[in-house]
């Protein structure tokens, strides 16, 4: 009995396929960012929401265009601005003048993949009504409730530069999402590559579908099957528990955000095409997963520590439990 | 692996054992009969010992090279402590320590030993283990040498070990592969060896042809039956029994068949082997005289009866009275001997007439000779090489001697015409001439003293070794084992033959003893019957001890010196002198009287020989283990302490790997992780904390590879590490319960990578200097 046939049953199988595939389509758009592509789809296959944190023209829209072509998924994108206002996201009720009803027009919500760009822009209000959606995965438009399509994934972007005219998320919004990324500038060598592949033509406009997006529900549930061993749990809570007692930390990292780390290690682990979680996989996507649920002291702050620092300093520190006696 | 770490026992295995042990013992009792030296019962012991451990080993499922370590220092240390006779030592040594240590608690009153006791019984110990290590240690030199030298105590460890060898092999591989035949297989060419070397193995080979067939047929059997449990088929239970006792009607059947079949008899495959062995080089027969093969038919019917009646020399002797000792039958003037007045004692000169090389069992003989004439004053061959004296004697015969020669020491000339009869150049059995009259012979009398005879060694020439180490192989095995037991505590030959000689001499001395029953071997009936005699019994007992402990010995007969005379500067030798004694042979020094009759004055040798004599009267008996002090103790006692650390280092690591594999697994993944890890720090490979354990064995994998790139040249497989860093993985994280497989797999790759990660320790620590700059390269890489 060899450990890749039994570790790998087929279902798990298709889940690393699955990302492969999707990975290896997104990267002809977007040139050197396997690991921030890897990190979407984990957000997808976990039913999470992304915040995506960047300068402008890294490539946020094209990620999540490429993203939805590459998935086959409906693709949505709204710009918000203080103008914003709820309805504009989840849709209105009009009334047809010729059946003399009100009908229900949607929303860019009722997508499967929603661009919010510069979310920070919107109203509270607006903010509030989207994120909403993405936690409760349904909008209440006139007293109907609609039920949002699945998958249904967000990805919401930032500008980390412009506070001016802004309405920074509260903690409690940012908690709502799976993930924070941020795509960076790309190096050199990939940016040559990228000025090359666009000479002549955008390459999304040759993207094509990798793989049927009516298939990711099922392997959302599988997903869901990996196993997480009582040492990585005990690792999570410990390191969950890291973030709460750091005296540099003025919030820690919520029960929400436990389960977070909990269902992105697993994601994580079934990309990798394994049916367990490893230690590794919690390391690996910590510090997306909590960054952006804790708040610096202001004094700590000062000193230039930010929350990714400290995640990186916990998981240096905090011990792998590896004995008899878990828990 | 897929097989399962206990499987489960079923009653054909002991049956299986059981028949394994007999066709063993039965191809060793087949040796036997062909060796001299090594006791049987001795040699099953060993059989069993080593059977048991080697097939428990394997059924435990330790790793071959482990059990091999672990069988070879057990095998030594039992081979040293049963065969080497060192547990005879050790019992006291214990039993005194644990006196010596109850004898520290304040209110204890009961036997107790003090520290100089426990320090002479460790010293004793000590001794003993430093002897036979040099002893089997010259032995083999020797061999190596190509020159080799029989040595009983060294031929009877030797082949312990053989036995011992055989029997681990073949409990390992009938347990390892279920194999009956792979294992019996040395056994086999054990008993072929021996087969072709000696001829009495006939019945014991129908035997074991028989007992070979049914262990085939009954192991078969239980292979087929452990399939049939591990598919889960159903049999029906007496199916098995009905099966063996076929293999047994069948082997029966065989051996019956083969032994009315002419063609198949064993008869012809011996002469078959004797065909096949017919060139053998000299070198092969020299190794097997130093194994103490006894070649067959190296006795001839002795062609001499007419000159030399078979019996003791002095039968003659039994019952007689005092009557005829005083009778003068010769007396000797002796020139070139110091002045002796002063000590008023006769040097303790023989006069030699012939000696003997064949011990018969009810007497002696001699090998064939050829005499040729001697003229006058021609010189004659001898066999010296080192320094000797030499003196010239003037013997006036009173009573007719028959024309026998006598001279001390070897004879080189002698002034009437004489016939010299040999054995072979320098092999002398005796000078003859015609006439009665005084006569006058220049002899040679080596120059020695005991610290030379002690460095003589073992090199004997090839005419000594065929005759005067060779006993008849009905020389019953309890005088052989008296002579093992008597010289297990000296080195040299010269000081095994004083033990022998110290030993008979505690016999009393008497004229008055009955004639040895007919049929019974002398020495035996002497030893541990009669338990006194006169010069014969004791001279051939001698002998015949000598012989059985390695030593090159003849029987001597002639006359003692005599009464000297300070008037007339002469011997006056009467019949009471006739006398019978030993003469061991020395390399480069020749042959040297023994005496063994305790009513004979003892042989000084403390000092060279004739150069100060000592009045003999006075001297006090030579202390046996006067040697040991003198010997450089090969063998310490930190050195044993090592040993026996390193025993105790095997036993534990068989032990941990049991416990290993009877973990659960995760218990088991935890504990080869935390040693990982532990490893990793002495090797001052830093990770951090909160290191997951794929990380960690990165940074193994690149701490060693730096440790190799600053000139530890360390050769760790990567794989191997990767492997268990992948098994702890999977036990840890991947499932519920891991499949035993697993945790054996684990036990089994952490033992491999243990001592590697022990090597690169100590060349660290070896090394230490050249790396001492080595710090950061063990950073994660996570």
């Amino acid at each position: 009995m060899t450990t890749n046939q039994a570790g790998k049953p087929d279902d798990l199988n298709s889940v690393q396929v699955f990302a492969d595939k999707v990975i290896d389509n997104v990267e002809k758009v977007i040139v050197g960012k396997r690991q921030v592509i890897e990190r979407l789809l984990i957000a997808l296959l976990c039913e999470g929401h992304v915040l995506l944190e960047d300068a402008p023209g890294t490539g946020k829209t094209m990620l999540a265009r490429a993203l939805a072509i590459s998935t086959g998924l409906e693709f949505k994108r709204v710009q918000c601005t203080p103008d914003l206002l709820p309805n504009d996201i989840t849709g209105v009720s009009v009334f047809n003048q010729k059946t003399r009803e009100f009908e229900f027009r949607s929303g860019p919500v009722l997508s499967n993949i929603l661009l919010a760009d510069e979310i920070n822009r919107a109203t509270p209000r607006t903010q509030s009504a989207l994120l909403e959606a993405m936690g409760e995965g349904q909008v209440t438009v006139d007293g109907v409730t609609y039920r949002l399509p699945k998958p249904f994934l967000v990805m919401a972007t930032q500008n980390p530069i412009e506070f001016e005219g802004t309405f920074p998320l509260p903690e409690a919004q940012l908690d709502r999402f799976l993930l924070r990324l941020s795509l960076g500038y790309p190096a050199p060598k990939d940016e040559d590559n990228m000025l090359r592949m666009q000479q002549l033509a955008h390459p999304i406009e040759s993207l094509s579908e990798a793989i049927e997006g009516n298939r990711i529900v099922s392997l959302q549930s599988k997903v869901r099957e990996v196993h997480v061993a009582a040492s990585v749990r005990r690792y999570i809570l410990n390191l969950v528990n890291a973030t709460r007692t750091n005296p540099a930390l003025g919030l820690g990292a919520s029960p929400r955000g436990s389960l977070a780390l909990f269902r992105t290690a697993q994601a994580r682990a079934a990309v990798d095409g394994r049916n367990f979680a490893l230690p590794d996989d919690v390391k690996s996507i910590a510090v997306a997963c909590l960054a952006h649920r804790m708040v610096v002291n202001p004094e700590n702050a000062m000193g230039g520590e930010t929350t990714e620092t400290i995640v990186q300093e916990l998981l240096k520190q905090v011990e792998v439990p590896i004995s008899v006696d878990q828990l | 692996m897929n097989s399962p770490v206990w499987r489960t026992r079923s009653p054909s295995k002991v049956l299986i054992l059981l028949i394994l042990f007999s066709l063993l013992a039965t191809a060793i009792a087949g040796l036997t009969a062909a060796l001299r030296g090594p006791d049987l019962a001795a040699l099953w012991f060993s059989l069993l010992i080593g059977l048991l451990l080697a097939w428990g080993l394997a059924y435990i499922r330790q790793p071959a090279f482990r059990a091999i370590l672990f069988l070879f220092l057990v095998g030594c240390l039992y081979l040293l402590l049963l065969p080497g006779g060192l547990a005879s030592k050790l019992v006291p040594l214990i039993s005194g320590a644990i006196r010596w240590l109850l004898g520290l608690i304040p209110y204890y009153h009961g036997g107790k030993t003090d520290a100089s006791q426990l320090a002479s019984l460790l010293l004793d110990f000590d001794n003993t283990a430093a002897i036979l290590v040099q002893r089997s240690q010259a032995w083999m030199k020797a061999l190596a040498a190509g020159n080799p030298a029989f040595d009983p105590l060294a031929a009877n460890l030797v082949w312990n070990a053989v036995v011992w060898i055989v029997a681990c092999w073949a409990g390992w591989m009938l347990e390892t592969f279920g194999n009956a035949f792979l294992a019996v297989l040395p056994a086999l060419l054990l008993s072929l060896g021996t087969l072709s070397s000696g001829q009495r193995m006939v019945p014991g080979l129908y035997l074991l042809l028989g007992l070979t067939l049914l262990l085939l047929g009954v192991e078969k059997q239980e292979r087929r039956q452990r399939d049939w449990n591990a598919d889960g088929s159903a049999y029906p239970a007496h199916k098995g029994r009905q099966i063996i006792n076929s293999a047994l009607l069948i082997s029966v059947m065989l051996v019956l068949l083969s032994a009315g079949l002419s063609s198949l008899s064993a008869e012809r495959i011996r002469h078959w082997i004797d065909e096949l062995r017919k060139p053998v080089p000299q070198q092969k027969s020299n190794l097997a005289q130093s194994l103490g093969i006894v070649p067959a038919g190296t006795i001839p019917p002795d062609p001499f009866k007419a000159v030399r009646s078979p019996g003791l020399p002095r039968d003659h002797l039994i019952g007689s009275g005092p009557e005829l000792s005083g009778r003068v039958v010769m007396t000797v003037k002796v020139a070139a001997l110091p002045d002796l007045s002063q000590g008023g004692q006769p040097l303790p000169l023989y006069w030699r007439g012939f000696t003997y090389d064949i011990y018969t069992g009810q007497g002696w003989s001699s090998s064939e000779t050829s005499s040729s004439p001697v003229a006058v004053n021609a010189a004659m061959e001898a066999d010296h090489a080192m320094d000797h004296l030499l003196i010239q004697e003037d013997f006036s015969p009173v009573e007719d001697l028959g024309g026998t020669i006598y001279a001390s020491g070897e004879p080189v000339r002698v002034n009437i015409p004489s016939e010299i009869a040999w054995r072979s150049p320098g092999d002398l059995f005796g000078l003859q001439s015609e006439t009665a009259s005084a006569y006058e012979v220049f002899s040679l009398i080596p120059i020695v003293d005991a610290e030379e005879l002690r460095r003589a060694g073992e090199t004997y020439p090839d005419w000594v070794v065929k005759r005067f180490l060779s006993l008849p192989p009905d020389v019953p095995e309890r005088v052989k084992s008296l002579a093992l037991r008597l010289t297990a505590s000296a080195i040299t030959p010269y000081d095994r033959a004083v033990a022998i000689e110290n030993y008979l001499r505690t016999y009393p001395y008497t004229l008055d003893v009955p004639f040895p029953p007919p049929q019974r071997d002398v020495t035996d009936y002497f030893l541990f019957d009669l338990k006194k005699g006169y010069c014969d019994y004791f001279a051939t007992a001698m002998v015949v001890l000598a012989r059985a402990s390695g030593i090159p010995a003849r029987l001597a007969i002639g006359y003692a010196s005599g009464t000297y005379n300070l008037n007339s500067k002469r011997f006056i030798v009467t019949e009471a002198d006739a006398h019978s004694w030993a003469e061991v042979y020395f390399p480069e020094i020749g042959w040297v009287p023994v005496e063994a009759t305790p009513s004979r004055p003892v042989l000084d040798r403390s000092q060279p020989f004739l150069t100060e004599p000592t009045p003999v009267g006075i001297l006090p008996s030579q202390p046996s283990g006067q040697v040991q002090k003198n010997g450089i103790p090969w063998l310490s006692f930190p050195e044993v302490l090592v040993g026996l650390l390193a025993l105790l280092g095997i036993v534990w690591l068989g032990v941990d790997g049991y416990r290993l594999r009877k973990l659960s697994g995760l218990a088991a993944a935890v504990e080869v992780y935390r040693r990982l890890r532990q490893h990793a720090y002495r090797l001052g490979i830093q990770t951090e904390p909160g290191a997951t354990p794929y990380e960690f064995s990165q940074a193994l994998r690149t701490g060693l590879g730096a440790l190799n790139a600053r000139g530890l040249q360390v050769f760790i497989k990567s794989d191997l590490l990767e492997d268990v860093q992948k098994l702890i993985g999977e036990i840890v994280f991947a499932s519920f319960r891991a499949p035993s497989s697993s945790v054996a797999g684990l036990a089994s790759q952490w033992q491999r990578l243990r001592w590697q990660l022990w090597l690169v320790w100590i060349l660290k620590i070896v090394k230490g200097r050249r790396i001492s700059g080595y710090s950061q390269s063990g950073e994660s890489v996570g």
